[in-house]
């Protein structure tokens, strides 16, 4: 316990502060200024019935969607590709390494050559394209890259082939075919070697076709959405010429007749509904999830908890949603 | 009633959980059969691969391809399927003897940004065996089709076989159009080389950045900052004075 003792002067308040620095009176207090403004009186709370909240509820959900749908398409898509390409690129250099790459339509055990299994690499210089093409030409395979039908032969080889690839989605590999000029060359690397194309020309559909390829030549027809971005108003195609010696044509098993739905330019690819199904029951447990443990846990810990199976969630769907449009896209 | 209760409120998530599993069951079945015989490997048939007739792989990059390694489909080539696919219309186009290519489209920066302009480039070959005069004409629309900005027509004089000349041209009065499709018309005569040809048309897509309203909406937002500093600016102002 501490004791303090002050000395007390006759006509000098104890309490008040020494006058060491100077005689001035204090300062009368500030008198605040009006406002501007007056504030404003607080808002009666809305009470909403259970069909507004619910309303409210579902809109705020679809917006939510709709956002990460155009991120997924514009932002998310770009960089799968990027790494399926990674990947692919890894692949292909392994099997041209070990001169195992399909050049028919069966693999090197004679199995049939599965979608999404690297084919080879189209190098476009001129447009600044170098990617891995793959086996088939559904929505879910080009995501990847761009895709070579399987009906026909492997580019380079004697006969016509076709490659498809995407215009804006997923890296948009083949968005800019179309400035390709007659006399453009590119290179396209198999299993059997490199093969130099000369481009004929450009073609939309119902355009007559150049005549077919006679002899031992080799033509390759490059094929992708054409018109704005996301907004696809045609298919726009590149014929293009073997200058290099056509290589032997590998068998094929598939017919044009054979050839999936899903794999014809602009198709959409619903065999992976289900997996959409299984997105948005996913997403609704969450919300449920979410609105229970919100009530009961609290807010704080909700969100820590919630956020990130919501967002794993949306992207899940808007995935989904994006394999469902059309392939060219 | 109350031993009830809980027990209807305990059948909830069993019957949303038999919803759920009802709608992902008959959604399978139903994806199922809009793909008939979908085989396990992602394509819609199941075969037996031939054993033989296929080229063997070669491991050097740069060779020409290795041998056929016994394919009899080497000798004669399978007819092309892109022939006999795709849509092929009665319209003669440019009879395979004429070849172009896309247009391609760029946005020019203009010191006026109301006087928007795009730079069009479009190449053509001539394949037959014979000089054709041509024509191409430039124009460019809205998203919903409307004609905007100033139209080309350009004689293309003298194109000798086997020749490729680009063409190059720019529209301008396109405004603040934001999302500008642009086309271009060839016509060739109407008969070289004895084959009829009759006018293609091609299409691009270009975005004019709209500098006017983001230029706006950007002194807007100085204003209206610098108006926010200029407030505070005057509270410190008189908070020094104050102290003072």
């Amino acid at each position: 316990m501490t004791t303090t003792i002050i000395e007390v002067v006759p006509g000098v308040d104890p309490m008040s502060e020494p006058h060491s620095r100077s005689t001035k009176p204090p300062k009368p207090p500030k008198v605040p200024k009006p406002p501007r403004r007056m504030p404003r009186p607080a808002r009666a709370p809305i009470a909403l019935t259970q069909a507004q909240f619910f309303a409210r509820s579902s809109l705020a959900v679809v917006a939510a969607l709709l956002i990460a749908f155009v991120l997924n398409v514009a932002v998310l898509s770009q960089i799968q590709h990027a790494v399926a390409q990674q990947r692919l690129r890894d692949d292909l250099t392994e099997q041209l390494a070990a001169g195992t790459l399909p050049v028919s339509e069966g693999d090197i055990d004679d199995h049939l050559v599965v979608d999404g299994v690297p084919l080879g690499l189209l190098s476009i210089p001129s447009l600044g394209v170098n990617q891995v093409f793959v086996e088939g030409t559904s929505g879910s395979t080009l995501a990847a890259g761009p895709g070579h039908r399987r009906d026909t032969v492997l580019p380079g080889q004697i006969g016509t082939s076709v490659l498809m690839g995407r215009a804006a989605a997923y890296g948009g590999p083949l968005a800019r075919i179309q400035e390709l000029a007659p006399g453009d060359r590119f290179t396209v690397r198999t299993g059997q070697g490199v093969t130099d194309f000369s481009v004929i020309g450009v073609r939309y559909a119902g355009d007559p076709v150049p005549s077919a390829p006679t002899g031992k030549q080799s033509r390759l027809i490059l094929e992708t959405a054409r018109g704005a971005p996301f907004a696809p108003s045609g298919v726009a195609y590149v014929d293009a010429q073997a200058t290099s010696t056509a290589l032997p044509p590998g068998t094929r098993q598939t017919t044009f007749a054979a050839l999936p739905a899903t794999a014809q330019p602009l198709a959409s690819d619903t065999s992976t509904v289900w997996a959409l199904v299984f997105a948005l029951q996913f997403l609704i447990v969450v919300e449920i999830g979410a609105v229970w443990a919100y009530r009961r846990i609290g807010a704080q810990k909700t969100w820590i908890v919630f956020v990130p199976l919501t967002v794993l969630a949306g992207i899940y769907v808007t995935n989904q949603v994006t394999i469902l449009l059309p392939n060219l896209l | 009633m109350n031993s009830t209760e809980p027990r209807s409120i305990s059948r909830v998530p069993v019957l949303v959980l038999l919803a759920f599993v009802t709608v992902a069951i008959a959604t399978a079945g139903l994806s199922q059969s809009n793909s008939p015989a979908i085989a396990d490997d992602g394509i819609g048939i199941s075969v037996t691969v031939a054993p033989s007739p296929s080229p063997s792989p070669s491991s050097s990059p740069s060779g020409g391809g290795s041998g056929p390694g016994g394919s009899t489909s080497s000798e004669s080539p399978s007819p092309s399927p892109s022939a006999s696919t795709l849509p092929v219309s009665n319209d003669p186009g440019l009879g395979g003897i004429v070849f172009v290519s896309g247009l391609s489209s760029r946005h020019v920066v203009s010191p006026n940004p109301m006087d928007s302009r795009v730079s069009l480039t479009f190449t053509v070959r001539n394949d037959a065996k014979s000089t054709i005069n041509a024509s191409a004409r430039f124009w460019a629309t809205t998203a919903v089709g409307a004609r905007i900005g100033t139209e080309r027509t350009l004689d293309i004089r003298k194109l000798q076989p086997n020749e490729t000349r680009v063409i190059q041209t720019s529209i301008s009065e396109l405004g603040q159009w934001t999302a500008v499709h642009t086309h271009v018309t060839f016509s060739p005569p109407s008969v070289v080389d004895g084959k009829r040809l009759s006018p293609v048309t091609r299409d691009s897509f270009v975005v004019i950045p709209p500098l006017v309203i983001v230029g706006g909406c950007a002194a807007l937002g100085l204003i209206a900052l610098l108006g926010f500093r200029l407030d505070w600016f005057a509270r410190v102002a008189a908070a020094i004075r104050g102290i003072g």
